[in-house]
């Protein structure tokens, strides 16, 4: 078995009836970049914070998660703490959040060290400049010495991305990473990341198709709490078998290709959470439902990937 | 002779940071738009876009330069002129949760316009109209903006914005907050808008491929001056400034390219302050010679073009140099 991370069955609920992750199969190898794409309120950032025990309190967590054989779900918070930083770190959108605006950030990275390693302090302080050199910080030595408000916010994000891989993680989990960014900063950090996570799993967690065309090599797009498609990541970009991952597609307007008139809209909305929908979640707003589609569809396999649909698109002959 | 709207010349606005002197923001900005047309200013965050929407708006005054909208210079008008004048030109900002009055009802936001500016006629119905104009149901008048959703709230801030009719609206990144399926539709409203109204819109966006879309012209901001303008499908297509070959190629598509041709252009924006020799762009641009570090390029017309740029090799430098 070469599943480094499995999932399986994850469901997040918070109270009765309001299940907002609802049943996610996931798996990833070591050096795969997995992208979990949808819009707000799918459940991406739900199901990657249940992996780290880091959902607010109130939330249900069942189901299964594996790191290279480790349980991560139902963990209580002295094995989370082990395992966070040590084996899983984190990189979420806006980093002065995750930052401590008090604290020089060479020592915020030592601080990550001193719980992670047993290094001493000079040689934690030393480490944390190299770390800085990693991700590409110019004249790291001086920019440890700074605050995190005199660092701009590509600054910052390579400071926080340097925190997540100091204790050389097995999985990296980026919750919209670049979303705040400047687009030239954006193609540099997605740059980073990219070279930077060769020997981890990275789970990126984004709203942008293009984000996911310049940084995944498999995607699961998730709609109302489910997986509806997954598959490696040029071919659901090129020819999306759900009709909800197509829709999403043409709804991107693409600098290169101008469409004449209006964009293409998805009509209706995304069911608030809690809301149920009898069969597949996207049948009120799909133009291929059917009464066939009352009756929830499972994840099958199709082409390189798996579609939770009745009635997919069919492939397309590039990507056949 | 073209119909211009909004005529900007030499737009200088300058801010005092604490122990570090001036900076500023907006350093020579001058651009016109045509009437029922979009220009959009497009360029990365710091670059001076949002300020020059302002001082458009009246919203701020700029220490130097001149703004006309509609023949009247809207900073040299008195008060009640003034308020006249805003009556013609709105703005719709990014996030409607903070420009929308949460303790106010969707229906009082729509009317406040109305109210403040003495509009006569029936206003519940002239509110009822004006949601549905932004296809919202008029049973929403009564719910408070927390009970809404982000692509409904900016809905209602664009109901505000037209409730006067105004000629011109300062678009500033009006759907950037928004998912990309709800983006399309509110896109789409501004567009029907446009045509349905004539109204004309300062666009200001970070987002390219929206700007392409939406925009007849484009003008890129770097660092407080416009460094190219251009018409969307002559730029899109033959970007003359190397800032704007580098934006354009950073832009994320949503579909797969070769990787290693992904630009990741060296530094980040560098700071205003203080003063500056030569181009702005240079300690970040690829074609950089001696005369871009010594000599700041103006912004001037290309021979035989209905272009501008601001780079010494705007002629020279095309495409796949960069």
């Amino acid at each position: 078995m070469t599943d480094f991370l499995r999932i399986r069955d994850l469901r997040v609920a918070f109270g009765e009836g309001r299940e907002a992750v609802r049943g996610v199969d996931l798996t990833a190898d070591r050096g795969e970049t997995v992208a979990l794409v949808g819009e707000s309120g799918c459940g991406k950032s739900l199901t990657a914070l249940a992996l780290l025990g880091l959902l607010p309190d109130g939330a249900h967590v069942t189901g299964s998660a594996t790191l290279d054989g480790t349980e991560l779900v139902g963990r209580d918070e002295r094995a989370l703490r082990r395992i966070r930083g040590a084996r899983a770190g984190m990189v979420f959108q806006d980093p002065m959040s995750s930052l401590n605006p008090t604290t020089r950030v060479g020592a915020q990275i030592a601080e990550v060290l001193a719980i992670h390693t047993r290094m001493r302090r000079a040689a934690r302080l030393r480490r944390a400049v190299e770390l800085m050199e990693s991700v590409g910080i110019p004249d790291a030595a001086a920019r440890a010495g700074q605050m995190p408000h005199q660092l701009s916010g590509g600054m910052r994000q390579r400071v926080m991305i340097s925190i997540a891989l100091a204790g050389r993680p097995d999985l990296l989990i980026a919750d919209e990473p670049t979303t705040a960014l400047d687009v030239t900063v954006q193609a540099q950090v997605l740059a980073l990341l990219r070279e930077r996570a060769r020997d981890t799993v990275l789970l990126f967690i984004t709203h942008d198709m293009g984000v996911v065309a310049e940084i995944a090599d498999r995607v699961a797009v998730m709609y109302a709490g489910k997986i509806v498609e997954t598959g490696p990541v040029a071919g659901v970009l090129d020819s999306p078998r759900h009709p909800y991952t197509a829709a999403l597609l043409r709804s991107v307007p693409d600098p290169d290709r101008p469409v004449a008139g209006e964009l293409p809209t998805i009509p209706g909305q995304v069911p608030s959470a809690g809301e149920h929908v009898e069969g597949c979640p996207f049948r009120p707003r799909c133009e291929r439902a059917t009464d066939r589609c009352r009756e929830m569809p499972g994840l099958t396999p199709a082409g390189g990937g798996s579609v939770a649909c009745w009635h997919p698109h069919e492939l397309t002959e590039a990507a056949r | 002779m073209t119909d211009d709207l909004v005529v900007a010349e030499g737009l200088v606005k300058r801010y005092r940071v604490r122990g570090r002197g001036l900076l500023a923001a907006v350093d020579g900005v001058g651009l016109r738009i045509e009437r029922g047309t979009t220009l959009a200013l497009v360029g990365e965050s710091g670059c001076g876009k949002s300020t020059t929407g302002r001082l458009l708006l009246a919203l701020e005054r700029p220490d130097e330069g001149t703004v006309s909208v509609a023949g009247r210079p809207v900073h040299e008008v008195g008060r009640r002129e003034l308020r006249t004048l805003r009556r013609t030109m709105q703005p719709v900002f990014q996030d409607p949760y903070d420009s929308l009055n949460g303790r106010m009802t969707v229906g009082q936001i729509v009317a406040e316009p109305l109210r403040v500016h003495h509009a006569d006629g029936d206003r519940p119905a002239r509110v009822r109209e004006l949601l549905e104009t932004v296809t919202l149901t008029p049973e929403l008048a009564s719910r408070y903006p927390h009970e809404l959703s982000g692509g409904q709230r900016q809905r209602v801030a664009i109901a505000r914005a037209i409730a006067l009719d105004p000629a011109f609206v300062v678009c500033d990144e009006p759907v950037s907050a928004l998912d990309v399926s709800v983006q399309a539709q509110v896109v789409n409203l501004l567009r029907r808008l446009q045509d349905e109204r004539g109204i004309t819109y300062l666009f200001i966006s970070h987002d390219l491929a929206l700007v392409r879309h939406l925009a007849q012209r484009v003008a890129v901001m770097y660092l407080g001056r416009i460094v190219e303008e251009g018409t969307a499908g002559e730029l899109f297509a033959d970007p003359r400034h190397p800032y704007t070959r580098l934006l354009l190629a950073a832009a994320p598509r949503p579909r797969v390219r070769e990787r290693s041709a992904a630009v990741t252009a060296p530094g980040e924006p560098p700071s205003v302050l203080g003063g500056r020799t030569g181009c702005a762009f240079a300690p970040r641009c690829p074609l950089a010679t001696d005369r871009c570090r010594t000599e700041d390029p103006a912004l001037r017309t290309l021979p035989g073009t209905d272009r501008k740029a601001a780079c010494h090799y705007a002629e020279t430098a095309r495409a796949g140099a960069a």
